[in-house]
Order: structure tokens, then sequence, then C-alpha cells
């Protein structure tokens, strides 16, 4: 393996093969445990490298959750040591490792992230109670309003709250954190209900000296990442254990598979026969390997919906299933290669009636994590990281799980993924070969997609003008057929390819920050030749800071679509956002223009709109004190379609009149 | 003349009344699509408009009490009701006075069931008039094409989630705020559309930050992130993908975000610890490496937090700490390395 590295080094440049600290040389201790959860004051110390000089030592510093603690570090032997002013708050914890290089550029060598449980500001207190409470009333002064037309109220209340409460008991810690909606004309919330719960979570935690103990109620994801179980942030009930000397932590769950909000499915344990049921666990069985080797296992039983959002349905049948996942992960090479393989199984069944049989699929996911140069910087402090991810994917064609809404199934997946970084270059990319028909069904044919695509940026390390940071990448696609249906017909055959390129740079002065960058896109079809196009995509951002009380934020984005089925079309964006300081702390002004024209299929289209408000403040904000201001503001939208024959054109202008309050409060 | 015009149109009159108080016969129908392609192994929703011919009446009223999914001619499943429809003023015979529109999800397992055995799948329903006793049979095939790689690009789902995975968001005044959609996709192509914003409720026009433009291929599911989200001049912006091309077949969703914090005066941030007088620098003086923070001493106090504001009352932009004896020091690199040149920033030092 060194000989590997020393011949990576050699090719990548003398730059790399230099001596310089590396981020493996520096270690946080957590006293034998990586999981274990920090007391409220415990001090947090890192080991030196042995070989670290003055002059290193003297080029690094340590931030705390973004503060600069270094100058509040010791140095107690080998080891350098911060110790807590204050009690942490509850929660995850970032410390991160920083060093100055010679070039004067700041890199981060290390982060670490640690937990603290119990404790919430004001940390004086054994409870708390903070949030913010917003309302706006708004009269409409004036309007364009057809008589006809189906006019929203005249006034309207709108109130949104945040909450945050903690108490501290010995051991346990019992937290709330939600938000909330509530508005006259309900339509305007997410729900339709006049007055909304949002999202919310009641949390007591028990941090015992041998376990540590969560139930959560509410919205929230267990944290399980794997083939059955993924991004699963739902309302419902779990449960967690973690046993910190047998490195092994047990969750249950019991949550509503539907993204639910409102006060509808409020607990989300059982709406409409809708839940889901299982638990999770990852356990190290060998102490001496700690976590270079983690199993992990995941099931499940439940009935619902994997609708999500935004699809209109009428049809509430509901699917039941169950499955398992087994899994493990392995860091054959500390640093270097490691290795995660999974297999999952999901059974389906009929949610309401009928004599199909069951349904069972299969899902299988290995990727191998490479890093040949580990993580490290050079003498001038440049970062230097390459990783290299292989992987296999397949999923049955029709693997499905409730636990998880993105999984993809009827997927073969070859791809190979690379993330390079440089000092100030970068370059990520991937190749990947997909199959599809994975379960060889005789009535459909096999297709399968190349590709590949790579982005990269690129920040001079001299001194230029505009500073800039350049950023290019590309993307290739080839979908082909390979093998036509047994039975029956599969539609026209499939030969296509898709080629996209785009560049641009963020430049920055002192007054102006411009962002450029254009994308032309060409999808050439064998088969389907009116499918064919060819796009050039423009977009341009401009930050403008005239002086401190005036901002400018102008934008364009510009296509021009060549189709071969309807010609050429050009689209245009134009918006600009205003910020504006009339009387400081006193008078402002937002305003935002936005026009859109020839948007979409529809040549014709437009749509022009600008917003404005003058804001007075009357009485600032401040702790458990209201504050309130006065708002006059007016919009103005025009909206043609050609696809609406009886109204192609609509204009809306309307006038407001606004007080705001805002009620920032806190117990004690 | 008047006289037999007079019993032809009582004639007439009489009719259509017999037909309103009898039963109105259906005549026709008609379904559009009468085809319709889906995909496998996904909830397919299709939308469904049926037209109902009747012979006329003064009351007239049509319904139909269930569709159902046929595989291969057999019931595979029955579906939900369609509220029944009645005319109450004279329904003119043969016009299409009743249309009824629905939008259904072809169920996974019925999917399953027509692709495994090989049969095709049709959508039914059955329409009578109030007293049963026409009946009118309308049916739409559903063909299946090959999903996912083959095919133009079409959307099939979106759902929208904060960073956390919420579906409605919070962040505070002056946050980076951005959300996500989740786009589940089949076939090839550019998919095109508008981040929207809308944040004066009562106006209800989401008005367009930014627009979109993405190739997407081999029907994959895809990930895009919003543009930053205005989050100085509201309490409460809702946020959408709107696509344009290719058009969904689903109204876009939004998500609701709660600012804390009217606007960024209106904003309040609760520093721990004690603030202390501020020595230098004084008002308008430039920060750099060589401006030293200077402060009055705390008794008692364990540390100071010096922290750099870019507006008052709101979270610091840089800060750092310096040992409870001190009462100076320089701005650190870290801290440095966090403001803009030309930007006026405020000092507040904190004791812990």
């Amino acid at each position: 393996m060194k000989k590997t590295f020393l011949a990576l080094a050699l090719l990548m440049g003398p730059s790399i093969y230099a001596p310089a600290v590396m981020a493996s040389d520096f270690v946080f201790v957590r006293h034998g445990d990586p999981d274990r959860i920090f007391k409220r004051d415990e001090a947090l110390m890192i080991e030196l490298p042995p070989n670290l000089s003055a002059g290193e030592l003297g080029s690094l510093f340590l931030e705390l959750d973004g503060i600069d603690v270094t100058q509040r570090i010791t140095l107690e032997g080998t080891r350098a040591v911060f110790y807590p002013a204050s009690p942490y708050t509850a929660g995850t914890h970032a410390l991160r490792l920083v060093r100055l290089g010679k070039n004067g550029k700041l890199v981060e060598i290390e982060r670490w992230n640690f937990n603290v449980v119990g404790g919430e500001p004001p940390v004086e207190s054994q409870s708390s109670v903070a949030g913010t409470l917003d309302a706006v009333y708004s009269a409409r002064l004036w309007d364009n309003y057809d008589q006809d037309a189906t006019e929203p109220n005249i006034q309207n209340l709108a109130a949104q709250g945040t909450i945050d409460a903690a108490m501290q008991s010995g051991d346990w810690r019992l937290s709330l954190r939600g938000n909330g909606f509530a508005n006259t004309d309900s339509d305007f919330n997410p729900s339709r209900d006049p007055v909304e719960v949002g999202e919310y979570l009641l949390r007591a935690e028990n941090a015992g000296q041998v376990m540590a103990t969560a139930l959560n109620l509410g919205s929230h994801d267990i944290g399980a990442s794997n083939l059955l179980m993924d991004q699963f942030y739902r309302r419902g009930f779990s449960g967690a254990l973690d046993f910190r000397q047998g490195r092994a932590r047990f969750a249950g769950f019991s949550q509503n598979p539907a993204p639910a909000t409102g006060n509808r499915n409020f607990f989300g344990l059982s709406s409409g026969g809708q839940l889901a049921t299982g638990v999770h666990t990852t356990v190290q069985p060998f102490k001496q390997l700690g976590e270079r080797l983690e199993l992990e296992a995941t099931a499940y039983r439940g009935e619902g919906t994997t609708g999500g959002t935004g699809i209109a349905a009428i049809d509430t049948v509901a699917d039941k299933g169950d499955g398992y996942q087994l899994g493990f992960k392995t860091h054959l090479v500390p640093d270097v290669l490691g290795m995660r393989a999974q297999y999952a199984r999901a059974d389906f069944r009929n949610g309401l009636n009928t004599g199909f049989d069951d349904h069972r699929d299969e899902a299988y996911n290995v990727v191998f994590n490479f890093s040949p140069l580990r993580t490290r910087t050079d003498d001038v402090g440049r970062l230097i990281q390459w990783e290299l991810q292989p992987g296999y994917y397949q999923a049955g064609s029709y693997f499905q799980t409730l636990l998880n809404p993105s999984a993809e199934s009827d997927r073969q997946i070859w791809n190979i993924r690379n993330a390079l970084v440089y000092g100030n270059f970068s370059l990520d990319g991937e190749v990947s070969y997909i199959r599809d028909n994975v379960n060889n069904i005789d009535w459909r044919p096999h297709d399968r997609s190349l590709q590949i695509w790579a982005q990269g940026s690129y920040a001079p390390e001299r001194e230029m003008w505009g500073r800039p940071v350049f950023m290019f990448g590309g993307a290739f696609s080839d979908d082909e057929r390979i093998r036509d249906a047994v039975i029956g017909t599969a539609g026209a055959w499939l030969d296509r390819q898709m080629w996209s390129v785009n560049g641009g740079a963020v430049l920055s002065f002192e007054k102006t920050t411009w962002t450029i960058n254009h994308t032309y896109t060409v999808q050439y079809d064998d088969i389907d030749t009116l499918a064919e196009y060819g796009m050039h995509y423009t977009d341009i951002g401009l930050e403008y800071r005239v002086n401190d009380r005036l901002t400018l934020r102008p934008g364009l984005q510009t296509e021009f679509l060549r189709e071969d089925i309807d010609g050429p079309s050009t689209a245009v964006h134009g918006s600009l956002g205003v910020q504006a300081i009339i009387i400081p702390d006193i008078l402002w002004n937002t305003s935002s223009l936005s026009a859109l024209l020839n948007e979409g299929d529809t040549p014709a289209g437009r749509t022009f709109s600008a917003e404005t408000e003058f804001n007075w403040m009357l009485k600032p904000a401040e702790r458990n004190s209201a504050g309130y201001a006065l708002a006059f503001s007016g919009m103005y939208d025009n909206v043609t379609d050609t696809d609406d024959t009886t109204d192609p054109e609509d204009e809306d202008l309307r006038f407001f009149v606004r007080l705001k309050l805002s009620l920032p409060y806190a117990v004690p | 003349m008047k006289r037999r015009f007079f019993i032809i149109a009582l004639m007439a009159v009489l009719t259509m009344i017999s037909a309103g108080y009898a039963d109105a016969a259906i005549t026709s129908g008609s379904v559009t699509p009468q085809t319709r392609a889906f995909t496998t192994a996904r909830v397919t929703p299709v939308n469904i408009t049926w037209s109902i011919r009747t012979m006329g009446g003064l009351s007239v009223t049509v319904e139909s009490n269930t569709g159902e999914y046929l595989v291969g001619g057999a019931q595979a499943r029955p579906t939900n009701v369609l509220p029944s429809q009645t005319k109450t003023s004279i329904v003119p015979p043969n016009a299409f006075f009743f249309t009824f529109t629905e939008t259904i999800n072809i169920p996974a397992d019925v999917i399953r069931a027509s692709q495994e055995r090989g049969l095709p799948l049709v959508y039914r329903r059955r329409f009578s008039d109030d007293g049963f006793a026409t009946n009118q049979e309308l049916s739409i095939s559903m063909s299946f094409t090959s999903p996912s790689i083959a095919g133009p690009l079409e959307v099939t789902r979106m759902r929208l989630a904060s960073d956390n995975g919420a579906p409605v968001c919070s962040a505070r005044t002056g946050d980076d705020l951005t959300v996500k959609a989740f786009v589940d996709t089949d076939g090839t192509g550019t998919l095109r559309g508008n981040w929207q914003v809308r944040d004066s409720l009562e106006s209800g026009n989401f008005r367009t930050l930014r627009t979109i433009n993405v190739p997407v291929s081999g029907g994959r599911n895809i990930e895009l992130r919003s543009p930053p989200i205005p989050t100085n001049g509201t309490s409460r912006v809702d946020v959408r993908l709107q696509i344009t091309t290719p058009a969904p077949t689903f109204i876009e969703p939004f998500i609701a975000c709660t600012i804390a914090g009217s606007d960024t005066v209106l904003n309040a941030y609760h520093p721990q610890g004690k603030e202390t007088e501020v020595v230098a620098p004084t008002a308008f003086m430039p920060l750099s490496a060589d401006t030293r923070i200077e402060w009055r001493a705390v008794e008692g106090t364990r540390a100071y937090r010096i922290e750099i504001l870019a507006e008052p009352d709101t979270r610091p932009v840089a800060a750092q700490q310096a040992k409870a004896g001190d009462t100076s020091a320089t701005l650190s690199p870290l801290t440095l390395a966090k403001l803009n040149a030309g930007r006026r920033y405020m000092v507040r030092v904190y004791s812990e």
C-alpha cells in the first residue's frame, strides 16, 4: 500500500509528496467510544502528532460551533485541551481544526462532531421556553378585481410561530420544538385549515452511564439510511436505546408513511390504517475492531402510500408491505478503503381485496470507498483529497418499500464516483451503466443507459481581477434497447443520446458579485427524429452593493431552444431584487420585479410581476416585548396565456396596508 | 294555424314532462382519453373525462356507482363511486349534458397482474339513469409502455422538503434558506421549470425567482435544490417548483416556511452571557488583522466572547473567544476570513 501511495504521490507532483501534517495524525479523544455522549462541561481533547513543530502548531486554529476558541486552548503534554467557559447546549456540536497555509489561506484539516445530552439555552435554568410569534394584519386598500371574480377577503390576518422548550431533571431531559400557522383565509395554509401545526417533536432523553434512551413523538427521522429506509422524516413515535459499552443501538418506530402536515394525522400513529412499524439496529460486534466493523439490520411491517405530496389522488387504496434489510460497514484499511454491503427484501400485498398473490422482490447494494491519498494538506496549506466509490446496485422490478420514498426500483446499476479536491481545484464525476427489466418480464424489453457526468471548479491562487472561481462540466447519456419484449410489442425501438456541457464563473469585486453560467444541451434520437433538440441556457446573476443602504440583485436567464418538431423559440426571465434603507433602522423598502417571456411550451405565454413594500419601524422587538411595524405594499401581475381562450390576459393590481408584529419570547 | 301550433307545443311539453318524470334514458357516452399509456411498478395518475348523452327531460339524474379495473376481462378491483349529477332544467335530447371527471391511480398490484399474466388492462365504468332503467358502459384501454429508460421525459412524482426532510420548514431572518425537490422521472429529456416563491399571502400569486433547465436521462430520481429563498422581508414564505416541461399530471405542491422575525430589525438574537462595554474600536474604525478589540473587565468571568455582527440584534457573522484575564485581543485569521471587505460591522463582547 505504501508503494501504491508513493507512486500516486509522484504522479501527482512534488507538492503532494512533500511532508505535511495529515488529518489522521490528529485524534479527537473520546475515551474509547466514538459515539459517546459528552457531558455538558466536559473538556475537549485533541491528541497532537508527536512530530508537530512549533511553527506548525502556531498555524493551527480550533473552532467550536463557528467560534474561534484557539486563544483558550491549553497544551497538556501531547494534547490540546479546551475547557468550556459555559456548559454546552444539547445536541450535536462541531469541532473544526483549521490550518493557516503559507499563502495565507485557511484550510480545514479535520472536523469532528460530538453529542451532548441535557441543557438548552439558557443553560442556567432547569427549564426554558423560547420562540417567536409573528403576525401580519393586512387590509387591501385598492384592487382591480372584476365584480364577477371571486375575491379574497379584503382583510387578512396571518400568523406563525415557533417554539423551542426544554426541561431538565437529573439525567432526564424533556424537549419540544415545533412551528405552526394561522390564517383567516385557510386556503393559504399548507393543509387548508385556519390553524395548523406544521412540524413538531416531543422528545424525552435519558443520559445514563450505561445506556442512553430517547423517546420521540412527532415529526422525525430515526437516522437510518439504507435500501429499505431512507429520508423517512415522518410523524409518529420512536424509541432508541444506545448501549455505550456494548457499542449497540436499537430503535423501534411506528410512523405514518404519508408526509403529514397540518392537524390531520396529528400523531401519525394511525390514520386510515396507514402505519409503518419496525426496528432498526446497528452493532459494532468486536470491541477491538471498534467502528471498523458495524452490522446493521432493519425490519418493518406496514400499510400506507408512498405517494408523497403533489399527486392529485382520489384512489386511496393503500399497499400493505413488510421487509427487512441486512448490511455491514467495514473499514478494511482505515482512512483508505472502506466497504458497505446491503441486502433488502420487501413483500407487498394488496391493500384492500382481490386475489392476487403476494409479491416479493429484493435489492442489493455494494459500495467501496477508496481514498488512495487519504486526506491531507501540503506544506502551503492545500487540502488534498481523492475519493473513488465503485459500486453495484440492483433492485427488482417490483421492489417497493414504504420507508424509502426515493428508492429506485427495476434497476441494475454499475457505477463509479469520483471526488477530487486539490487545493482550489475540485472535480466530481460519475460513470454509470444502468439496465432495467431486472425481473426479465416477457412483456417488457431490456433497455440500458450509459451515463457520464463531471463537474469541476477552480479558484486561481494568484490574485486576479475579480477573484474568479471558474466552473465547468459536462454530461453524456446514451440510451439503447438491447433486447425486445419476448411477447407482444414494447413500442418504438430506442436509440438516443444526449450531450450537455456547461461553463461559468463567479467574479467578486468590492461592490459587486457576478455569477455567470452557460449550458448547452443537445439530444439526438435515431428512432424518433422529431424528439431531437438543442438548447442554449444562460444564467447571469449580480449582487450590487451600491452603498450601505442600497443593494440590487438583478438576474437574467435566457433559453434558446431549437426543436425539430416546433422550430426555434427563445424564453427569457429577467428579475430584479432591491433592498433599500431609507432611514436606518426606521424606514426601508424591499422590491422585486420578474418578467418571464415565452415560457415553457407556449411560445406566447408571458408573466410580469412586481412587488414593493415600504416598512416603517414603530418599535423594534426585544425579548418578551413585541415589536411592530407599519407597511405599505403593492403588487402587479400581468399574465398572458394563449392556451386560455376565455381569458388570455389576466392583470392584477393591488395595494395593501399592513401591521406587522413580532414577539420573540423566552422564559425564563 | 295558431290553434294547431298550440296543440303541437302542448304535446311537445307533455312529452318532455313525461320524459322527465319517467326515466331519462341514457343514449350514449364517450370517454377521453380512450387509451392511456402507463408505466410499471408505480402508481400512475390518469385524468379521465366521461361524457353522457341522455334522452332529456325536466329533471335528469345520472350516476355511476363504481368503476372497476378489468384484467383479461375479469374484475381485478372495484374502485370509487362518482358523485351523481342531476340536471333540473329541461335537457334537450341527445346532447352531452353530463360530464364527469376523475383522476385514478392505477394500483401497482393491478399493473403487476396485467403484466405477469400478459392480459389487457381496462378501466370501466357503468353509468345509469336514476331509475337504473338504462345503462351505459364506457372503458379505457390501458396500453403498456416500457418505463423508465425509454420514452420522452415524464415527471411522475415530486415532493418538496426542507434540509431535515420535513414537509414544512423554518428559518431565522437573514438565514441562508433553500429547499429541495425530489423529482421522480421516466425517460430522457430536459426538465424545465421555475423556482417560485409567494411571500405576500393575501396577493395569492407566486413569483419566479429563477428558471431551471436540467438535462435528465434514464428515468432517474433526481434531487434539485432551490436558489436562496428571501428571508429578510417576511415572516412566512411559500416555495414551489413549477415544472413547465414536461407538463406534470399533478398540481405542484408548495412548502411553507416560517421565518422567525418579521424583518431584520425585528429579529432578536439572544446571545449567551453578559454584554460588557467595548472600549475599542470606536465607531467607523476599520477592522483588520491589526485592529485591537478592547473591553472592560468583568469580575468572575470565565472567558470572553467577541462577536462581529452585520446587523444589530442578529446572529454574529464571526466570533472568537478570549481568556478570562484578557481585556483585549486582535481578530484571528478565522474571524477575518468570514468578513467581507468594504462592509460595515459591529463589535460586541460578552463575558461567559
